[in-house]
Order: C-alpha cells, then sequence, then structure tokens
C-alpha cells in the first residue's frame, strides 16, 4: 500500500487535483482511500457528489466520544468505489482542528481502514500549520508528498514552508517529497518558475495541470472531470498526474529556500520589485517624489 | 488570550529582590530532571482553601483526577471546597471547543451546591488551544448571579511560585473589595499566606483573640469568600509566606493603603517577633504593652513545657529541606528546641529569606540551591547529620536510608506554627529520632552479626 | 487560651481532638448564627434534598461537570508500567505539574519514593513544539540518572501540539544526547481519551515493541508472560509468583513493579531497586504463552502479542475470587502440562473452608463496588460465591464492552440479579445512588471515606489509590491467598459493623456479643 499526501496554499485548486487524481487511480484499477484532512471536510465532494455530512469528528460530537464510532458510520464509498472519509472539526475560531486531524487518523488505524487498499491519499489543509497537520507525514503514514503550487507568490512561499515542514520529518523517518503540482495561474513564464523552485527544493515539477473551462463546469455538477466528461483532454491530464505519480521514483529529501534565496528567485522572474527606494512612501509621497525628479 | 502576564507578576514591585535578580522565579525547570509543581498547582494550592467556594477545574482528567483531595488545609465549616470539580475533557471537546461545556458545567454546579463563589481554573489543554474562560465565566456570573471567577494559571507557564502570584493577582482582580465588612475595629488585620495546613491557623488565631486583634480576613486557610472580599478593609496586612503571595500585600498597599509586614509563626522569636511588629505597625500603645507581657509569658511558658524534650533534642543535627520562608524560619524554630541546622535550602526564597538563613546557620552552615533525593541524603550521612526534615517527596527516599525523617511541608500532619505548635514540633522530632524502631533498622539481624567469618575477623 | 497567667504547662492538642471540645464546637455554631454560613435547618434541608430519588434523577442528568472522579489519566498508568522494568526510567514528555503529582500519587499509595522526569515543557514548547525540550530532557535524564532503558510517554499538552515521538526520539540519538543503542519505548498517552489503563496499555506495548525490534525471535525458552495489568498491588505479584513456582514454571513478568514499589529497608536508597531483567524482557517473546492477568488494560497489547509473538496462547484471564483462581490454574495447566500443585490445592481447599465459616454473615448483604473494571468484575464474581448481592457496579472508565460483560455476569447469577452497571460516572452519581437504592456494604479506594462519613455505609477498602489506610497494597487480593485476605476484609468490616450498631450499653447491646 502506498500512502500519500497532498499539501498546498487554500484556494490553489488543492482538493480539485487530488480527486482527479485518485479517479485516475481508481479508473487505472487501484483500490483507493481518500482521507480529508480539513475542518472544512470538502477533500472527498466531487467523489460522493455531495458534501460529506458524516465526518469523523462531527459524528464523535453526537455520541460523545470516538470510541462510540463504528467505521462504517464514518466511511462512505464513492465514484469508482473509492472509499471517502474526512476528518472534519471545529468551527472556526475554536478548539483545536489540528488534534482533530490526529483524533481521525488514530480511529482510522484502530479501525482497519488501512485494510485492503493499494492508494491512500490525504488531502491536508493549507499549510502545515501545527503538529495535527504534519500527522500523516509521520512515520508509517504518508511517504511521498506533493504540494500543489503555482507561479504566485504566495503559493511559493507555502510550497517552501511545506518543503520546510517535510525536511522535519525526513531527518528522522522515511518521508519524501515526491514533486511540485503546478496548477496553472497564467502567470509569466509560470513552468519555468515552478521548475526553478523545483530544483532549488532538490524536487521536479511532476505535472503542469493547465488551466480548464471543463473543471468548473464538472465541480458545479459536484463531479471530477473524468467522470462528467471522460473524453475531454483536461480527464487526461489527471490521469497522465495518476501515471507519473504511480511511476514516480524520483522522492527527495527538500531543500528549502532561505527567505532571501527566495526573493531572490521571484526577483529574478520579475514577481517582485527590488526598488528598495519606494519602501514606505505613500502615494502622495511617491507623486512629490516623481515631481521632484 | 490573557493568560498569565507571568513577567509582569514576577517583576512584581513589592518583591524586591526581583529587581536584582528577575529570572529566578521565572527560570524554566531543567528538562530531564526530576520536576516540581507546576502554575496550576500552586493556583490551587492558595486559592482551593477558601471553603465555601466551589474550584472547577476546566482541562482533562490529568489536572483534577491526579490532585483532588490530597491537600490538608482545614476547615472549620463548610466542605464544598473538598468536592471535586471538573469538566473532564474529552479528545472530542479539545477539537470542538471546551468553552460549552465549561458554561453548562458552572450552571450545574452553581444550581445544585449554592457555591458563594465559583473559581474556575484554566489548564494546559484548552489555554493551548486558545479557549477564552474568561469570557465564559463572565457570561455564567451573568446568568448565575454569583461570582464566578477565572484563575489565568495553566501548568506550562511556570513554578508552582508563578501559580500562587497569579493566585494573588486574581484575589485582587476580582474579589477584594467586592463586600464590605459589618463593621471594623482598630486592630482588623488580613492574614496572607497562611493555608491552614493540618490546623496550624487554629494555633494562631486565639493568640490575636488574647490580644484583641480581630483576623478581618484569612487568605486563605479556613477561608470564606465574602471574608476574603473585605480584605481591603484591613488595617495591616499580615504576610506568612512571603515569596508565594507578596503581589497580593504589594497591591493591598498600593490600592487600598494598606501597610504589610511579614513574618513567620515557626519558632518562639520569630512568632515572639511578628506579634511585636505587627502591634507595633497597628500603633496602639496599650496594646503593644499587652503584647509584650504575652509573649514574655508564653516564652516563659512555652520553655518550661518544652524544658524535658529540649533535653533530649540538645545538639541533635538536622538538614533542613523545604523553602521561601520556612528555609530560614524552621532553623528558628529548630534553634529553641537546642538543636543545629547543618545545611538548608534556597528553593523559592527571597535575597532576604536567604540572607536570614546565613545568619541563622552559621559560618559552618551549607545553603542548598537545589539538590536531588540523593544528593540530600550523602549530605545527611557525610556531615553526620541525625534527621532530615524536608518534604513528602523526600520522605521515603529518606526512610530507606534509614535516616529519621520529618515532614515540614505541605504534608505535614500536625500544626507546627506558634507557640503550641513549636511544643508539637519538638514532640513529633523527638519522636522520630526516638522511635525504637530505629535501633531496629540499624542493627544487623543478629544472624548476620553471628556469621561465623566475620566473628573470627574480630576476634 | 492558656496564656502565662498559671504555671500549668501548655495543653497541646491535634486538630482531631480539639475541636472536639465543647468551647470550639459552641464557637462554631456562634458562626453559624453570624450568618457566616447558612443557618443549620437551611444545610440540613440542602443535605436531605441531596439525599432524594428527584436529586438523583437531576444528578444523572448531569453531563457537563464530572464531581469527585474515580479515573486517573494515562501517563500515570505509563509511569506505573515502566518503573517495573528493570534500571527503567519513566520520562513524560509534556508539562512538568504532571509528573510532580503522579509521583506524589504514587509516593502516598505505596509509602515508597518514586522516579519519574518530564521535559517541562513551557509556553514557548507549546507554541513551538516540545522537540528541543525532548531532546534536552533525554540528555540530561540520561547523564544525571543513568538509566538502562527511558519509556517515554506525554502528557495532553505534548498531545494536543502534535509532538512526534518517534521523530524526536531518533533526533535525540542522531544528535548524541542519548547513545544510538539505548532503548527508549515510547507511547502517546493523551489524558484526554480514556484513563491511567489504557496509558498502562500503551506504554507497554510501546516496551515489548522496541524489545523485540531490538533482538530477532529465537528459539522457544518454556517460560509464560505474565502481565499484571495496572496493579497498585505488589504482593499481587509476589502471590502469582509464588504460585507459578509451586507449578515449577519459570515464568516472565512483565512489567514486574512489586520490588520496585515495595522495597525492602537495606539502609540504601536506590532509584532502580529492581525491575522486569531487560534480558528476560527481550527474551520474552520466546516464551510458549502470554497471559494477563487483567483484560482491560491490556487489550492492546495483547493484540499486538497474539499478532507478532506467535505463540501457543495468548488470553487475560482474572484470578480473583474462587473461580477466577481456578481458571488461572487451569490455564496455566494446561499451557505447561503440568498438574495442580497439590500445594495450591490444599490452598483452594483452606480458602473454601474459610468461606463456608463466613458466608452466612455476608449472605444477602448488598455491596456497591466501584474502581477499576478488571477489579470490578473480579470482585463482584467473588462476592457472588459468598452470596453477597452486588447492587451497584460503577466504573468511571469503563467502556461498552465492560458494561456487557458485566451485565453478563450479574444476570447468569441469581444473587446477581438485582444488580446495576454504570460506567462513565463519577462518585457524586455513586453518593445518590447510595442515598436513593442503599447498600449494606461498599467497596472502593480511600475516597470512598466521603461517601462512608455521608451515608453511613460502611467501606471496604479495595482498590487505587489508597492513601489513608497503611499497608493494604503489601496483602494480595489475587490467587487463593487473596480471596482468603479480600474475604477477611470483607467479614470483618461486616462484623465491625454489627458491634458498631450494638454498642450503646443497655439499649442496643443485647446482641453485642463475643462470639461471632
Amino acid at each position: 500500500m502506498r500512502q500519500i499526501a497532498f499539501y498546498g496554499k487554500g484556494g490553489i485548486g488543492k482538493s480539485t487535483t487530488s480527486q482527479n487524481t485518485v479517479v485516475a487511480m481508481a479508473e487505472a484499477g487501484q483500490r483507493v482511500m481518500i482521507v480529508g484532512c480539513d475542518p472544512k471536510a470538502d477533500s472527498t465532494r466531487l467523489i460522493l457528489h455531495t458534501k460529506m455530512q458524516q465526518t469523523i469528528m462531527s459524528l464523535a460530537a453526537q455520541s460523545g466520544s470516538v470510541d462510540d464510532l463504528e467505521l462504517e458510520d464514518v466511511l462512505r464509498v464513492g465514484f469508482q468505489d473509492i472509499k471517502c472519509v474526512e476528518s472534519g472539526g471545529p468551527e472556526p475560531g475554536v478548539g483545536c482542528a489540528g488534534r482533530g486531524v490526529i483524533t481521525a487518523i488514530n480511529f482510522l488505524e484502530e479501525n482497519g481502514a488501512y485494510e485492503d487498499l493499494d492508494i491512500v491519499m490525504y488531502d491536508v489543509l493549507g499549510d502545515v500549520v501545527c503538529g495535527g497537520f504534519a500527522m500523516p507525514i509521520r512515520e508509517g503514514k504518508a511517504q511521498e508528498i506533493y504540494i500543489v503550487v503555482s507561479g504566485e507568490m504566495m503559493a511559493m512561499y507555502a510550497a517552501n514552508n511545506i518543503a520546510r515542514g517535510v525536511l522535519k520529518y525526513a531527518n528522522s523517518g522515511g518521508v519524501r517529497l515526491g514533486g511540485l503540482i503546478c496548477n496553472e495561474r497564467q502567470v509569466h513564464r509560470e513552468v519555468e518558475l515552478i521548475e526553478a523552485l523545483a530544483q532549488k527544493l532538490n524536487t521536479q515539477m511532476i505535472h503542469f495541470v493547465p488551466r480548464a473551462k471543463q473543471v468548473q463546469q464538472a465541480e458545479l455538477r459536484r463531479m471530477t472531470v473524468i467522470e462528467y466528461s471522460p473524453n475531454h483532454p483536461q480527464a487526461d491530464v489527471y490521469r497522465e498526474l495518476a501515471k507519473k505519480i504511480e511511476n514516480n521514483t524520483k522522492l527527495t529529501i527538500p531543500t528549502p529556500l532561505a527567505m532571501d534565496d527566495l526573493e531572490q528567485l521571484l526577483l529574478d522572474f520579475g514577481l517582485m520589485d527590488d526598488d528598495e527606494s519606494i519602501v514606505g512612501l505613500t502615494e502622495e509621497q511617491e507623486k512629490l517624489k516623481a515631481v521632484a525628479s | 488570550m490573557a493568560v498569565p502576564r507571568a513577567k509582569e507578576l514576577i517583576n512584581e514591585p513589592s518583591c524586591e529582590h526581583k529587581q536584582k535578580d528577575k529570572a529566578a522565579c521565572r527560570k524554566a525547570p531543567e528538562p530531564g530532571s526530576s520536576s516540581g509543581g507546576c502554575a496550576f498547582d500552586g493556583a490551587t494550592i492558595a486559592l482551593v482553601p477558601i471553603a465555601d467556594a466551589a474550584h472547577l477545574v476546566h482541562g482533562p482528567i490529568a489536572c483534577w483526577g491526579n490532585a483532588w483531595g490530597s491537600r490538608n488545609s482545614l476547615s472549620s465549616g463548610p466542605s464544598l471546597y473538598r468536592t471535586a470539580f471538573t469538566t473532564d475533557l474529552s479528545e472530542n471537546d479539545i477539537v470542538m471547543g471546551g468553552e460549552e461545556k465549561l458554561f453548562r458545567a458552572i450552571l450545574e454546579i452553581a444550581g445544585r451546591y449554592s457555591p458563594k463563589a465559583l473559581f474556575v481554573y484554566l489548564t494546559c489543554v484548552p489555554a493551548s488551544t486558545g479557549e477564552d474562560i474568561e469570557s465564559v465565566c463572565k457570561k455564567a456570573s451573568r446568568e448565575t448571579g454569583l461570582p464566578v471567577i477565572p484563575v489565568m494559571a495553566p501548568g506550562f507557564v511556570g513554578s508552582k511560585v508563578l501559580g500562587t502570584r497569579v493566585a494573588g493577582d486574581t484575589l485582587l482582580k476580582h474579589v477584594i473589595g467586592t463586600r464590605e465588612p459589618k463593621e471594623t475595629t482598630p486592630f482588623d488585620i488580613a492574614l496572607i499566606g497562611e493555608y491552614n495546613v493540618s490546623g496550624e491557623l487554629w494555633d494562631i488565631l486565639p493568640v490575636f483573640t488574647e490580644l484583641g486583634i480581630r483576623v478581618l480576613s484569612k487568605i486563605t486557610g479556613d477561608g470564606r469568600f465574602e471574608e476574603v472580599a473585605t480584605a481591603h478593609r484591613a488595617k495591616l496586612s499580615v504576610l506568612i509566606c512571603s515569596n508565594a503571595l507578596i503581589n497580593l500585600a504589594g497591591g493591598l498597599e498600593e490600592r487600598y493603603g494598606i501597610p504589610f509586614v511579614e513574618g513567620s509563626f515557626f519558632g518562639l522569636k520569630e512568632t515572639n517577633g511578628l506579634l511585636l511588629r505587627i502591634v507595633e505597625r497597628l500603633g496602639d500603645a496599650a496594646l503593644i504593652e499587652k503584647t509584650r507581657a504575652f509573649t514574655q509569658a508564653m516564652t516563659r511558658k512555652t520553655l518550661q513545657t518544652l524544658e524535658p524534650i529540649r533535653k533530649r533534642l540538645l545538639g541533635k543535627r538536622a538538614v533542613l529541606y523545604t523553602g521561601g520562608v520556612k528555609s530560614w524560619s524552621v532553623i528558628s524554630a529548630l534553634k529553641d528546641l537546642g538543636m543545629e541546622v547543618i545545611a538548608t535550602s534556597t528553593r523559592k526564597s527571597t535575597e532576604q529569606d536567604i540572607a536570614k538563613a546565613k545568619e541563622l546557620l552559621g559560618d559552618q552552615g551549607i545553603l542548598l540551591t537545589r539538590a536531588s533525593g540523593e544528593e540530600l541524603l550523602e549530605l545527611v550521612r557525610t556531615r553526620g547529620a541525625d534527621m532530615l526534615i524536608a518534604g513528602g517527596r523526600n520522605q521515603y527516599a529518606a526512610l530507606k536510608s534509614r535516616i529519621p525523617f520529618l515532614d515540614i511541608n505541605q504534608e505535614r500532619m500536625r500544626g507546627y506554627t506558634g507557640y503550641k505548635g513549636l511544643i508539637r514540633l519538638a514532640k513529633d522530632v523527638d519522636r522520630a529520632l526516638a522511635n525504637p524502631v530505629w535501633r531496629l533498622v540499624l542493627e544487623p539481624a543478629p544472624w548476620e552479626a553471628a556469621v561465623p567469618g566475620e566473628l573470627a575477623a574480630e576476634v | 487560651m492558656d496564656t502565662g497567667k498559671t504555671n500549668a504547662p501548655l495543653g497541646i492538642k491535634d486538630h482531631v481532638e480539639l475541636f472536639q471540645e465543647e468551647r470550639y464546637q459552641k464557637s462554631f455554631e456562634a458562626k453559624r448564627a453570624a450568618s457566616e454560613m447558612p443557618c443549620e435547618e437551611d444545610v440540613l434541608k440542602v443535605s436531605e434534598w441531596t439525599k432524594t430519588k428527584e436529586y438523583k434523577e437531576k444528578n444523572f442528568a448531569r453531563e457537563a461537570a464530572v464531581i469527585n472522579p474515580a479515573k486517573a489519566c494515562q501517563p500515570l498508568g505509563a509511569v506505573l508500567c515502566s518503573l517495573g522494568f528493570e534500571g527503567t526510567l519513566p520520562f513524560v514528555h509534556g508539562s512538568q505539574g504532571c509528573v510532580a503529582y503522579f509521583r506524589t500519587y504514587f509516593a502516598r499509595h505505596f509509602k515508597e519514593p518514586i522516579a519519574a522526569v518530564s521535559s517541562s515543557m513551557t509556553e514557548d514548547a507549546a507554541v513551538f513544539g516540545g522537540l528541543s525540550n525532548m531532546i534536552e530532557g533525554l540528555g540530561n535524564a540520561y547523564a544525571l540518572y543513568k538509566p538502562k532503558m527511558i519509556a517515554v510517554s506525554t502528557t495532553c499538552m505534548a498531545e494536543v501540539i502534535g509532538d512526534d515521538l518517534n521523530a524526536f526520539i531518533k533526533n535525540a540519538k542522531e544528535q548524541g544526547a542519548i547513545p544510538e543503542d539505548l532503548p527508549v519505548p515510547f507511547a502517546h498517552t493523551p489524558s484526554f481519551v480514556g484513563s491511567h489503563l489504557t496509558g498502562y496499555d500503551n506504554i507497554l506495548k510501546g516496551i515489548l515493541q522496541a524489545l523485540s525490534e531490538a533482538r530477532a525471535k529465537g528459539s522457544p525458552n518454556g517460560k509464560v508472560n505474565i502481565i499484571p495489568g495496572f496493579d497498585t498491588y505488589p504482593a499481587n505479584i509476589r502471590e502469582v509468583k509464588r504460585m507459578l513456582k509451586a507449578f515449577g514454571i519459570e515464568a516472565t513478568i512483565l512489567a514486574d513493579t512489586s520490588d520496585v514499589v515495595d522495597s525492602p529497608n537495606t539502609g540504601d536508597y536506590h532509584l532502580y531497586p529492581a525491575g522486569t531483567p531487560l534480558e528476560e524482557a527481550l527474551d520474552a517473546q520466546n516464551a510458549s504463552a502470554t497471559l494477563a492477568l487483567q483484560r482491560y488494560s491490556t487489550l492492546k497489547t495483547l493484540e499486538w502479542v497474539s499478532q507478532n509473538w506467535a505463540q501457543q496462547k495468548t488470553l487475560a484471564l482474572r484470578p480473583i475470587g474462587v473461580k477466577g483462581t481456578d481458571a488461572f490454574m487451569e490455564a496455566i495447566s494446561e499451557i505447561t502440562g503440568k498438574p495442580i500443585p497439590e500445594e495450591l490445592e490444599k490452598e483452594r481447599g483452606r480458602l473454601l473452608d474459610a468461606m463456608t465459616d463466613s458466608s452466612a454473615w455476608i449472605h444477602g448483604k448488598r455491596f456497591a463496588i466501584y474502581g477499576d473494571p478488571d477489579l470490578v468484575l473480579g470482585l463482584t464474581s467473588f462476592l457472588m460465591e459468598l452470596g453477597a448481592e452486588p447492587a451497584h457496579l460503577l466504573c468511571t472508565n469503563g467502556d461498552k464492552e465492560f458494561t456487557k460483560e458485566a451485565e453478563e455476569m450479574l444476570s447468569s447469577n441469581p444473587f446477581g440479579a438485582s444488580g446495576k452497571v454504570y460506567t462513565g460516572k463519577d462518585l457524586w452519581h455513586l453518593r445518590s445512588l447510595l442515598f436513593t437504592e442503599p447498600v449494606d456494604f461498599f467497596i472502593g479506594n480511600a475516597h470512598g471515606k466521603y461517601l462512608q462519613r455521608d451515608t453511613g455505609t460502611p467501606l471496604v477498602r479495595i482498590g487505587f489509590p489508597i492513601f489513608d489506610r497503611h499497608h493494604l497494597h503489601r496483602y494480595p487480593i489475587l490467587g487463593y491467598q487473596g480471596a482468603l485476605n479480600v474475604l477477611t476484609m470483607v467479614v470483618n468490616t461486616v462484623l465491625d459493623e454489627l458491634d458498631r450498631k450494638t454498642d450503646v450499653p443497655g439499649k442496643t447491646d443485647i446482641s453485642f456479643d463475643l462470639i461471632r
């Protein structure tokens, strides 16, 4: 059984990518489980055609304890017989979502959810924010991490941070970085940029996912592209990604960038301005300065 | 989250020594060594003795499950403080947030037990997940009409001493000044830092009654919520355990202009001295005169009662391992008994405490900053001490090493303060040293002595 | 008070006697009158109300506050288990205060020094993770206390922030804080999950796992492994060892706390007085069978053992009372092929004889029992063997499985017909039960003394913690000999109570008999 995890900045299209990828894997005959590690619980929506209501934490809250839950209560089977589980978690502003991820994964392990599977995919909330969100990459869990990224500055910052998290665990355990998945945002020289970032991180850009309207069309119907329009070229994009992951042997210990190096990379690609003279100037002051010169 | 302004509390202005050595109180315990109590422990030590309040611990079972009912602070009336209330947070509560459960728990307790007030103790876990227990307490207070007081001392913020300071701060902020006494007298005092361990307070209160001094507010031994709340009307506060609640005494002075005296009721000299300092600060000539006569008479009488025991204790040597004021005041008490102290600890002690300890120990005395159980036992052996006087955590290691032992810390079974307490201390030290079991343990078993080889060797 | 006016010596009384004096009683009365407290009548009214059925219903509807809990937390159980291995230092990763509590708690129960350390996480560690505390802590602990093994468990704070023990310990070894070959088993033991039993189970599994990874499986050693479970009676372990010796069987106790929490006075204090030799523990996988003496504190461990050690037999028994001990004897005999030793058969005979002597006093008496699940079940079974009627079985840390087992035990025996099982309930619930559905006696730990005071029901102290009576843990409650001790405690409590009820001269002393 292979366990892989997708990390990435919020809003980058991580859940869409991971769901399309596992569907492609399942289509190719793999037995797959996807574990959503995000209180929003939207990691399985496109496979189940509905937002998962029975998250582990919401059911545990109702019954008083996870000990009272059975695996069938929280496990739903969706398109292509993909097993779907969501950790769930608290409302924003209260509780401890990170611990919720730990609780959920412990529950799944103790209740035999990992039996008869070829692939387990963890879709993990945004950045690595606390120890709980690193649970999926602890020893004995996901051994391959893929970071979903785009050519936007903040997405790259996040990717570098995630690489730092992976490095921390790579030193003591077997976890490795499998590559960056670039979701196109139509940034200038995006492929080159992400390839450069990948190189600096000692990894690869394993795949470039072009932007396609078909993805939104499918999402409106709460489906993956592969299910909605299996013959669309975008479906093949995800099939290709799935294949690449399946055959991926380039698993590395990442070398995260120092902040200066990352900023230099952004400067090199014109994503940041290095004009120190404008720092701290208001619009008014800039005008005055322009007039003066 | 309004947790623990640890730095402020440690840099307490009334805490003079801290100006020089600010790090001392805040010093983090060393990872991997055996450790003392946490801030939560300190806060409960200082506040739970308020007997007519309900004390609710907001946290997993660890915090209260392992600690409830284990302090020997006695109450002459209500026993609600002995009932253990906790929210027993489960994994779910932690992940999904426990504020609602806390709120309901407060209502349940308020409805069934009619406490005079509720103290709600924050612990590590809800503090880490950022629960806002101050708002919950406010809301619950509005709902129940009772004072519901958040105590923001989760264990990880620091040591036991820091916890007692948080407790002192809590009393200043939420309790003191919220009630008015029915009447006041010119000789009203607030007694701070006396927790009535094993009923020690009851050896001291009659002394004040005898002298005509009224203890308006006991903080917090045998304490009552409303009585504590009137402390701002005291004419003087008397600080018994100086390091732990100095911020409270300082705060009373700053806010209400109440001066304070520090001292201890361990031993004759200290008891007499403290009583005289109290009446001098109260400033009534007749009272001073009366107190002088009283202390002289009591000294005579105590010494007379002690005489037969003193004969046996004379010259006995003890190693003392306690903390704070006791690190010197107990030396004074033991000297009253004719004993000699060869070492004392300076844990949790102020610079003043240390200076006093040095003076009482003399040139040969040893000041211990921190010693493990084994180091203490080694010291007793190498220095030829007759006994170890320390706290419960060292008790059984000492007994295993066949060293007579007396518990002087919070687990002591009998009160040792005041005149009567000194006599009890003498009796207990005497018993600890003279019990026939020591002869049995120190002698070899008869067959060991009779091993032929050894006999032959002796011959 | 006495002042210097007379020359009589100062009268010194303890708080124990002092407040019995009339003048103090009067002064308390005066205080109440001064409305410092609600008047006697009101107090009585409220206190009477708490005895009613109506109050019981309200009390049982309580869902947020836990009042007087009868359970402890995971790391406490982990510490006890760790102490049972030779040269092993229990190391708890998390805030320091917890460990201070554990040490005090055990020291008060066993009256022995207890060694355990903490990684002393502070506020910073709570935010940034406890890695540096762990590394520094392991390094210091190794240097200061020179253990042969360090068993790491966690407090809830380390668990909330999600510290990864496995990774941390590897880091500590890589950085040279501790030697590479020092065994450092670990278990995640959040106190907000389960109880001390879960913690015992988790760390034992961690220890056995680490030790069997350290050495490949060898040839069968012909021994039997015994797992005592969370047992706070060192004499129990000794008793089991004695029984196995009578069989002529070599056994490995995992973990043997007996000589650690009850060591002889030799004049020297040892940090690690005894415990299961690591060499034996390493060899434990080669035994022919593994028997646990408690079920609910060894669930995960036994499951792991049966999956990984491939032994002839792995099972949990409960050698309390006649039937419980019989099952244990038969299992041992079956596994080893050795006959029941005559010595133990005679012991059984003497126990049965004692039971026939005393059962008349116990027959039909209603009992409440609270404590850990296996203890409650074992005692219930034994009480029914004596003709007593268990009425309330309360187990704060019992689960569904326990409820099922307990209910089956009660319903399969006419003496259990009226018995009810309560899990997740606390001692305040039990208080209501003792008022509304009274029993003649109850069995529990030291905290039961307040229930005895409030309800007048006599308490037989069996369980943990027992802080207020001495040396009870030094007598076994397991095996035939242990059953005899339990019988002695129970029947003498019945007889003491009878004396207490009949000791007023001229009124009730008609039944104050010499011969019982």
